[in-house]
């Protein structure tokens, strides 16, 4: 080993509390950061996997286009497996529901895994298809293996997948392969045709598709915008493909800068503290780094040392750290799914089942991360301490003289004040750097754990101001391509619980500007003009089919009679928030529309004819609370005896477009259970099952005391972790600054002090500690604050977020960090007390 | 040839008042010989060892050493002609407190990455008579054992000269005798050129050369 590992060996060995205390605080930062980055890891690495299953690992899907585009495709050399897929409409055939959707594909595009598959297999060869599961239920003439013949081929039935058709749904789907040779397909016939496309080098996919759309004379951002071209972002982005140069979607970029800041603070934490703490520890070696100076060592070598001691200290907590981290991201996961398996219940009308656990993988880039950033940030803290100490000079160092000119803020001596504190005051203030640092560290280490609980008080400031009142505890929808049975209804009414219910339906149009120049109010046209503001003009019309008694009820609130209606007419709800980034409980609402506006004009879908809506009287608010305000849109409100007339008349309705029924009803959380049972059993009488969605209160409330409880859990490891920084902090670092100024207490015992004015002089510099540490804390919690409140996804003010925010917890952060800093002090005292003075004096420190 | 030599040697600290605290040192020390420097606190003792050694820059004047003028040598030359060429001994903190006795003894060629020559580093131990202490600490010596160890580093290169500040200061009377003894032990056996600063007339009576610092000029007194 040559003299400087040597050196370095034996400087960390031979203070063993020190080193102790420093491997300490470096193996928390790790197993911190660490921690987080195996979460993120594996949640990006479980909806990545989740997508590829779902819905594939392609890299773009090219529609609308004909046999040149395709040759032109087949030919590139970039392209590794090209996929098509064709969609053909056969209808009238002799099967319960007569049209089936005939999907052709490539045999590339059938996933490794189908989820979907229920029996059988998937096709291989032309003349097989695979066929629904509710096909063979409804025509029982067919099952597995048998064949099938459609417009003069004959398939055999090789494969079942599980589907979801609606009872008025006239199409079943079956699922074939294309032949291998597609000279002879007729592009033409297909009323769907896409091509589904992997390149050789998944990284070169934007640009490579830019190249092809530009030899087929394509514009891509057309195609974009018409979604004929669709690029498969999430898995692209996964692998951290993005488009060129480096444009990530909205959605990475959120989720990404949140997650920049949090692990960039958490490492300049780390930094910080690692710093910290060698500096003092460096300092207690520079008079033998002036003697090592003294004997011929170079500036290099002095650097090489430093360096050395770093990364002899940081290696062994670094690696355990690596498995440590490993281990508590596993607890902490563990955590979270005892609570989800606690808290499962029914949703609706299937039942809810928790997927087992398992351990989180392993990702390689992590472990190789977290080395990196770890000796980094080893490098970066030791690196100023490494300069310092080759540019010293060896006669200050042997001389213990502190080279840096300071500025002296001398005092007038004043006699009879309190000795103890005014040297304490000038003790920190010779020592600031090491005192700045250490504040500075712990202020870190608690503005991450305000930054956890900023989080919580959003959460529950959102929980409570961020929802509309909702009266109603059963929610029940469904489609149907005509009128609801009133049956029903009337069924529904007589169960034994219920307060009261609500049955509507509704239909969205676009909204149009040009359409209804005149239609908005000035108030509302201004604040879309205003660049300060967030409003955007309203997009959609909602037009809203009430039951015929609640319209009445409403017509009589406004002393209108129905009979004196001319029919169809509108209500309008006249309201809009100004801002709808506000809380939704905290919002300010203006008029949607001008007060001198009567009608709406709207497109008919079928047509394309204007169709006038007469708006016969406003509202102020939901006609019972059954949705909330949204801001971008426009609700008008009828009976449902005529929205249903306006709907069915004009045949905007059929399968691909079928009407939306929903039923509030409100009943009491004791006998929810048993009331959302028989609503259920009334409702599958009349509704298929497949066309009905049932949800109740209490799975939201199982749903949300799950995440209270894993938030919980989140946040008191977090909070154990931090306090337990916090405290190994405090202690190491003024512990050993007490240590490195050993010679200065024994000068002073040496002229009197006595034990009592020692510890009162320590206690002096723990507080002054403690008032920067707050000084500190206050500016970086002012700054987060604003930072959150000011990121356009955050709906409170500072001010909301401040007052919710858990005190009690940074409370308890900050006593026992104090209780550190007191406990520092105690060993310090002793210490100091316990030496000898003469030894010390004469730096007899051997 | 001189083996040290200095010209015109001055070192002014600058202030509200410029402190000389030396001032044009001319000195002149052949192979061999054993000089001592006297003179009162503040003198400029220490200062003068200071610029021959290298470790602080003069002012004014130059430092040669084995005829290479150390003034004008970059740091990293200089801290390798030092390790080279150049013993130093203080009077406090001599030794590196993790290292065993073997290891401060070599420490100059270690950092030089070369090794010792067995038969002289035996004849520097016999010498000194800390054969039986290579594998202890400094923390295990007595302070005259921790000088006898540092004046074998000192020795190991086979300097041009070995500087000493104050070598007996922090020692008795009895371990400041047989220090100085020791000094002119190796002064003969290996013809080592010693500058030795001290305040004690008697340890300086004991060198071949005795020189006064009187307000930053040296003379020369017997």
């Amino acid at each position: 080993m040559n003299i400087i590992q040597e050196l370095s060996k034996n400087s960390v060995n031979d203070d063993k509390r020190s080193t102790m205390a420093i491997r300490l605080s470096i193996l928390i930062a790790v197993t911190m950061i660490g921690t987080l980055l195996f979460l993120f890891s594996e949640i990006d690495l479980e909806q990545w996997t989740y997508e590829k299953e779902h819905i594939g690992d392609y890299d773009v899907v090219l529609f609308h286009f004909d046999k040149s585009i395709w040759e032109h495709l087949k030919n590139d050399p970039d392209i590794k497996t090209l996929g098509l897929t064709v969609v053909e409409k056969i209808e009238g055939l002799p099967f319960f529901r007569p049209n089936i959707e005939l999907q052709l594909e490539r045999p590339e595009l059938f996933p490794e895994k189908n989820n979907r598959l229920v029996q059988g297999r998937q096709p291989t060869t032309p003349k097989e298809l695979m066929v629904s599961k509710t096909f063979l239920q409804e025509n029982s003439s067919y099952s597995l293996g048998n064949s099938i013949g459609l417009q003069g081929k004959t398939y055999t039935i090789c494969g079942v997948f599980e589907d979801l058709l609606r009872s008025f749904d006239t199409k079943y789907l079956f699922v074939g392969v294309l032949p291998s040779t597609l000279d002879h397909l007729d592009f033409a016939r297909y009323e769907t045709i896409y091509a589904t496309i992997w390149f050789q080098s998944e990284r070169d996919t934007y640009r490579k598709m830019q190249k092809i759309l530009s030899d087929l004379g394509q514009n891509e951002v057309e195609l974009l915008q018409k979604n004929g071209l669709v690029y498969n972002t999430s898995y692209l982005e996964g692998k951290f493909i993005f488009r060129p140069i480096f444009r990530p979607s909205q959605e990475f970029i959120e989720r990404w800068s949140f997650r920049s800041i949090i692990l960039g603070i958490m490492l300049l934490l780390f930094v910080v503290m690692i710093y910290n703490a060698f500096n003092v520890w460096n300092n207690r070696d520079l008079k033998e780094i002036g003697l090592l100076k003294s004997c011929g060592m170079t500036q290099k070598q002095v650097k090489q040392l430093v360096l050395s001691k770093a990364i002899r200290l940081t290696l062994q907590p670094l690696l355990l750290g690596l498995i440590t981290s490993y281990l508590f991201a596993n607890f902490l996961t563990l955590l979270l799914w005892i609570n989800e398996k606690r808290f499962h219940l029914h949703i609706g009308d299937r039942p809810y089942s928790t997927r087992s656990f398992h351990l989180i993988t392993p990702n390689p880039l992590v472990f190789i991360f977290l080395i990196a950033m770890a000796l980094l940030c080893v490098f970066l803290a030791a690196l100023k301490p490494a300069k310092k100490s080759s540019r010293l000079s060896v006669i200050d160092t042997i001389k213990n003289i502190d080279p840096k000119e300071q500025k002296l803020r001398l005092k007038k001596v004043s006699y009879g004040s309190n000795i103890c504190r005014n040297l304490a005051k000038e003790y920190t203030t010779s020592y600031r750097h090491t005192y700045n640092g250490l504040a500075f560290a712990m202020a870190l280490a608690a503005m991450l754990l305000t930054f956890v609980l900023i989080a919580q008080s959003h959460r529950s400031l959102a929980e409570k101001y961020d929802k509309p009142d909702r009266p109603y505890t059963i929610t029940v929808s469904f489609s149907r391509i005509d009128a609801y049975p009133q049956e029903m209804i009337e069924k529904i009414k007589q169960v034994p619980g219920i307060k009261s219910f609500h049955l509507f339906s509704f239909y969205e149009f676009r909204y149009s500007n040009k359409q209804n120049p005149s239609f908005l109010s000035d108030e509302l046209k201004n604040a879309i003009q205003d660049p300060k503001s967030y409003r955007n003009s309203p997009r959609n019309i909602s037009i809203y089919g009430l039951e015929d008694l609640d319209f009445e009820k409403l017509l009589a609130g406004k002393n209108l009679l129905q009979s004196t209606v001319v029919a169809p007419r509108f209500f309008l709800l006249d309201k809009t928030a100004i801002n709808p980034r506000n809380a939704y409980k905290l919002r300010h609402y203006i008029s949607l529309a001008d007060s001198q506006t009567s009608v709406l004009h709207i497109v008919n879908p079928s047509t394309n004819k204007n169709i006038d809506l007469k708006i016969m009287g406003r509202v102020d608010s939901f006609p019972y609370d059954l949705r909330p305000i949204w801001p971008e849109q426009i609700s008008l409100f009828t009976s449902m005896s005529e929205f249903q007339r306006l709907i069915i008349e004009n045949h905007w309705i059929n399968e691909d477009n079928p009407l939306n029924y929903m039923l509030k009803v409100e009943a009491p959380l004791a006998e929810l259970k048993e009331i959302t049972t028989e609503v259920k059993n009334i409702v599958y009488e009349y509704i298929p099952q497949n066309d009905v969605y049932i949800n109740n209160r209490l799975s939201e409330m199982a749903n949300q005391i799950e995440q209270s409880q894993n938030e919980l859990a989140l946040t008191l490891s977090a909070q154990i972790l931090f306090i337990i920084i916090g405290l190994s902090n405090a202690y190491n670092s003024f512990h050993a600054n007490l240590k490195s100024s050993e010679r200065d207490f024994a000068l002073l015992r040496s002229v009197g002090m006595t034990e009592k004015q020692i510890k009162s002089m320590l206690q002096y510099e723990g507080l002054f500690l403690i008032q920067r540490v707050f000084f500190y804390y206050i500016i970086l919690y002012i700054g987060g604050i604003l930072v959150f409140a000011y990121k356009k996804w955050i709906r409170f003010t500072p001010w909301q977020l401040a007052a919710n925010l858990n005190y009690w917890i940074l409370s308890l952060f900050f006593l026992i960090s104090c209780l550190g800093i007191i406990l520092a002090i105690e060993s310090g005292k002793r210490r100091v007390l316990r030496q000898r003075l003469l030894d010390t004096l004469q730096d007899r420190t051997y | 040839m001189p083996i040290l030599e200095t010209q015109n040697l001055s070192k002014i600290y600058p202030g509200a008042h410029d402190v000389i605290a030396l001032n044009q040192v001319n000195l002149s020390l052949n192979k061999g010989e054993f000089v001592a420097i006297v003179g009162d606190s503040g003198s400029g003792k220490s200062t003068l060892l200071h610029m021959l050694s290298g470790v602080d820059q003069p002012t004014e004047g130059r430092v040669f050493i084995q005829d290479v003028d150390i003034t004008a040598l970059k740091e990293n030359d200089l801290a390798v002609f030092r390790r080279r060429n150049i013993g130093i001994i203080y009077q406090f903190f001599n030794l590196i407190p993790n290292l065993t006795v073997e290891r401060n003894i070599l420490l100059p060629l270690l950092l030089d990455q070369r090794k010792p020559h067995p038969e002289y580093f035996k004849e520097i131990l016999e010498t000194l008579g800390i054969q039986d202490k290579l594998n202890r600490f400094p923390k295990q010596l007595s302070g005259g054992e921790q000088q006898r160890v540092a004046i074998a580093r000192s020795l190991i290169t086979r300097p041009a000269v070995i500087l000493a500040d104050e070598p007996t200061g922090n020692l008795d009377r009895r371990n400041t005798e047989e220090i100085i003894s020791l000094f002119r032990l190796i002064n003969r056996s290996f013809q080592a050129t010693i500058v030795l600063i001290t305040h004690d007339e008697k340890v300086a009576l004991s060198c071949q050369r005795v020189m006064t610092m009187v307000d930053g000029h040296l003379e020369v007194t017997s």
